[in-house]
């Protein structure tokens, strides 16, 4: 199984660099032949061909509109509509682009968790950087599980 | 009594912009302005602020050209030092700014304006995106994405990430080039090169389908200016500033950088937060200069490259002189990506390419710097003053956008005139004031975010001020 883990975000806003965060702290505990980190400060369209071949893509990034330290995740399908942005594009979005022109269908996961500040500064708030780790937990079970399943499929 | 037309966008554009268009009591377009609404101010609060940290401070102007401000930041910084940086350095710095210029040509090519020439300017917006020219060319789209994606990784491979590295610093750069990322790059050129040349081929056989276009998109009588090599050749790097009138004479010649300021001034408006450089010479408005792509393929002799230089003889025989039309901005970004293709392999292959010796280091050691360097919009300068400890006292930056400013307000009327019926508001209209701005590519066209669709409220009001029309995007 071949992943790829987005964290995406603007590390100079605050708790908008959760994305960041969670790829630094993933990139230490993943399995680098298997997953691909990636942190960016926004979803191209470059990054649709990175995705296409993969099994799983798993999307990380704050939410302004949920409590500080929340945590939700949710699957992530292929939705071409909405706004079409050059340089800040939606997981939906981007899923669609890997779709039609590579005719890549991931399996996506959308990881959100709700900031508390986003102002001109670097790191994260405590409440949200005690979710990012618990974030990171979640997301190598993830990862874990679905290494074992593959692994049991081919037993 | 005369009335306006406002184009005003929503406040979720990078870049805040608005288009005023002026009417006279029979609905015809009289004037119009494009205004700068947004303030910056990097040149104000850099002061006090260290020389070292330029680079990385002025490459946060812009995220979708930082390499550009890196390299002209870098290069004042080189001479408030009174260094010389290595060759290596010199040879790595101009294979990162080339592929920036890669990436930004291919942004603006195949994402922001291909789908104008794909689907038509008059076609559905909800259609005129990226998905809207996979449907009719899956091909291109694939090869947008690609192109753009051999840009970025060439500058994460030497920058260390594609927005914002910090890889050049004032001296020359902080790492050398190793092997396997020599190959990496080398590898890349012929894709990036098929790519380019099978794009210019669609481009050129499409030429007589925009004709009208051509004849109205920012098509009149500018100087054109950019900098070249000491033998006239194209340059993005360093060489020297020449200006060429529109029939393609020279006006100004070998100017060194850091004497921009014998040949350019600067007004501002009332409506404007951008600058409005204008040819010393003949005075403002008069002295309207374009730059960029256009610009550069008008003033040289040659490109240097083989593969650019024959597109580019037959580029220049679309017109006596020089191109004038604005329109042709896009035919010039073509041929800059294939001279950029080109000369990376250059570089890669020069001999001392991986010399490990690439940063000259000194304490300050004079008091103004200039760094100019040719950006994919146009020539960019920038100009620091400092104190005896190294920190700034002073800075002037003079933005590739900018030099054009003037031409795009005039661009705009001229597309307004044409186009614009003041008694009733069309989409296509619209969409025609946008491909004039689009044609210049302006670091305003951030304020594109969405594609082929900038949010848009159009009002057409009455001298007593309320709504004869509306039209509302995005």
């Amino acid at each position: 199984m071949k992943a790829v883990i987005i964290g995406y975000g603007n590390p100079l806003r605050g708790d908008d660099g959760i994305g960041w965060y969670i790829a630094a702290r993933l990139a230490d505990l993943s399995d680098r032949e298997h997953v691909q980190i990636i942190a960016c400060h926004q979803l191209t369209p470059e990054l649709s061909a990175t995705i296409a071949p993969v099994d799983l893509v798993v999307f990380v990034d704050a939410d302004c509109s949920s409590t500080p330290g929340e945590i939700r995740r949710r699957g992530v399908l292929a939705e071409p509509g909405g706004k079409i942005m050059t340089h800040a594009m939606s997981p939906e979005l981007l899923l669609a682009c890997a779709r039609d022109l590579y005719q890549g269908s991931p399996r996506a996961e959308l990881f959100t968790i709700g900031g508390r500040c986003f102002d001109h500064t670097e790191g994260l708030t405590p409440i949200v950087r005690r979710a990012c780790d618990q974030a990171v937990q979640q997301i190598c079970a993830l990862l874990g599980c679905l290494q074992a399943n593959e692994q049991a499929h081919h037993a | 009594m005369p009335k306006q037309i406002v184009i005003d966008p929503v406040t979720r554009i990078e870049g805040h912009s608005k288009i005023t268009l002026h009417l006279n009591d029979k609905g015809e377009v009289t004037d119009a302005q494009f205004h700068v609404t947004q303030f910056r101010g990097f040149e104000k609060f850099c002061e006090g602020r260290p020389l070292t940290e330029m680079p990385s401070l002025m490459a946060r102007t812009c995220g979708i050209c930082p390499v550009s401000h890196l390299i002209a930041a870098s290069k004042a910084c080189d001479q408030l030092l009174a260094v010389r940086i290595p060759p290596t350095a010199d040879k790595l710095r101009r294979i990162l700014n080339l592929a920036q210029v890669m990436q930004s040509h291919a942004l603006s090519f195949f994402h922001l304006s291909s789908p104008d020439f794909l689907l038509g300017l008059d076609s559905d917006p909800a259609k005129r995106n990226i998905f809207g020219v996979l449907a009719v060319n899956p091909d291109m789209a694939r090869d947008g994405v690609r192109l753009r994606q051999i840009g970025q990784s060439m500058i994460e491979l030497l920058g260390g990430k594609k927005i914002h590295p910090a890889w050049t610093v004032p001296g020359g750069v902080n790492e050398p080039l190793k092997p396997d990322e020599r190959e990496k790059m080398l590898a890349w050129l012929p894709e990036a090169t098929d790519i380019t040349q099978r794009a210019l081929k669609w481009f050129k056989s499409q030429l007589d389908n925009f004709t009208e276009e051509a004849a109205t998109f920012g098509n009149f009588p500018t100087w054109f200016m950019g900098l070249v090599t000491p033998n006239g050749g194209l340059e993005h790097y360093d060489g020297f500033l020449r200006v060429c009138d529109a029939q393609g004479n020279i006006v100004e010649d070998m100017i060194p950088g850091d004497r921009y300021q014998d040949i350019i001034g600067e007004a501002v408006e009332p409506f404007s937060f951008m600058k409005f450089p204008y040819l010393k010479k003949f005075g403002y408005p008069q002295g309207i200069y374009r730059v960029g792509p256009l610009a550069r393929l008008n003033i040289i002799d040659h490109c240097g490259t083989p593969l650019a230089d024959q597109e580019w003889a037959e580029f220049r025989e679309l017109h006596r002189g020089a191109l004038l039309s604005s329109f042709h901005y896009h035919y010039a970004r073509l041929i800059e990506i294939l001279y950029a293709c080109e000369r990376i392999g250059q570089l890669l292959n020069e001999p001392d390419i991986l010399n490990t010796f690439v940063r000259a280091r000194a304490r300050p050691n004079q008091p103004e710097g200039v760094g100019v360097s040719e950006a994919p919009r146009g020539t960019l300068i920038h100009h620091y003053k400092i104190d005896q400890d190294g920190q700034v006292t002073w800075a002037n930056l003079v933005i590739a956008t900018g030099h054009n400013n003037l031409a795009m307000n005039r661009g705009i009327l001229q597309v307004a005139k044409r186009f614009v019926n003041g008694n009733k508001l069309e989409e296509g209209a619209l969409n025609r004031c946008e491909a004039l701005i689009r044609c210049y590519d302006p670091c305003l066209s951030c304020a594109t975010h969405a594609v082929g669709q900038m949010p848009l409220r159009v009002q057409l009001l009455s001298p007593a001020g309320s709504v004869v029309d509306e039209i509302v995007r995005g």
